[in-house]
């Protein structure tokens, strides 16, 4: 069987509350299965590769061929537990060392925290 | 080169306008279309994008059916060279047989719910003919109701069909009216491309088809301009060929 390529795709969630690790796979994980239902999930393979309390930030694995199924889902997310929530998906990388890389970025961090100043307020 | 990335924002007002650039900017777009009302005074926002590399557009945008066909095209003959773009949301087919046709108008929004019904093929065809862009604004559908989405889902995708056929300009954006309602662009692309069910993600349909509109647009409201591919030379080069 041919391996799998995948893709790591870093975002940040900008809440009022801050997002656990279990909150972020689900959210993304419910709005791929409702946009896309079961099969459409399968296909995605869809996993949660690391996630930063501190930074409010993960990296979520996927099929290459999928991207843009998460991408698209990722739109449609607008609020958790009835409160606004923003997903801001930063970069698409081949490699998690790279995607973590892009996590600690400070430049990256910096525009995260712009992002939430503007979006939430503080 | 990289990509310039172009978004649509609705109903602005100075209040929420900083807010909104300064997302746009932290988002990655590099150009953003201010839509206006006819009936509204015409501010000068060019300084909110002092803090941002952002270039600001006004952009007129006619809503069909609270304005009737007469009135509409007496906007246009009024507004047309103080507007780089124009654009026109149809309600019923009559006006869209019109507004394909009528070359002061650019872009054809449809409301979401009927663009199926509304964009034909023969009108697709008119539109080919006269240059017009069709315009998806995905707000529309990430932020409906859930229960609608799936109707809005299968009326644009239908659309994006015919237009797809018949090569019709599309020109995707979010059509935000605040700052939590904006997209990243590849988010934007990603989703089009859902819709669209091509390959590659629609990145023209945000960056180089607005942008071509755009300086085509400027082009012929500019002072030099006479007709289409007639310029009014620059007196220099007269001289010149007098001498000669």
């Amino acid at each position: 069987m041919k391996k799998e390529r995948v893709r790591y795709l870093t975002v940040r969630f900008i809440c009022q509350e801050e997002v656990s690790e279990k909150d972020a796979w689900f959210l993304l994980a419910t709005e791929v299965k409702r946009l896309f239902g079961v099969t459409g999930a399968s296909k995605v393979g869809l996993y949660l590769s690391h996630f930063d309390p501190q930074k409010q930030g993960g990296i979520f694995r996927m099929s290459h061929q999928s991207v843009n199924l998460v991408r698209a889902s990722i739109c449609f997310i607008t609020s958790h537990h009835s409160q606004p929530i923003f997903i801001h998906s930063e970069c698409l990388t081949g490699s998690l060392k790279k995607a973590k890389k892009y996590l600690c970025n400070v430049n990256y961090h910096d525009r995260y925290h712009a992002l939430k100043k503007t979006l939430v307020g503080n | 080169m990289q990509r310039k990335f172009v978004d649509y924002i609705t109903s602005v007002t100075p209040s929420n306008l900083r807010a909104i650039l300064e997302v746009s900017h932290l988002l990655g777009y590099s150009q953003i279309w201010l839509g206006r009302q006819w009936n509204t005074k015409t501010e000068d926002f060019s300084k909110f994008s002092d803090n941002h590399s952002l270039e600001l557009v006004n952009r007129l945008d006619i809503d069909a059916s609270k304005v009737p066909k007469e009135k509409i095209v007496q906007i246009l003959r009024r507004e047309r060279r103080n507007f780089p773009i124009i654009s026109v949301k149809c309600s019923d087919s009559e006006i869209v047989g019109w507004a394909a046709q009528d070359n002061r108008i650019d872009i054809l929004v449809f409301p979401p719910h009927q663009i199926s019904k509304l964009f034909t093929r023969s009108i697709a065809k008119l539109m080919i003919k006269f240059a017009k862009h069709l315009e998806i604004s995905l707000s529309e559908l990430y932020l409906s109701p859930e229960r609608t989405q799936i109707p809005v889902f299968r009326q644009i995708r239908q659309a994006l069909e015919i237009a797809q056929i018949k090569s019709v300009p599309i020109i995707v954006n979010s059509g935000a009216s605040n700052q939590s309602e904006l997209r990243s662009p590849y988010d934007l692309a990603s989703l089009a491309q859902v819709l669209f069910s091509k390959k590659e993600p629609p990145l023209n349909s945000l960056s180089t088809i607005p942008t071509h509109l755009l300086s085509r647009n400027q082009i012929k409201i500019s002072k030099d301009y006479l007709a289409p591919g007639i310029y009014l030379a620059p007196e220099r080069d007269i001289n010149i060929q007098e001498e000669e």
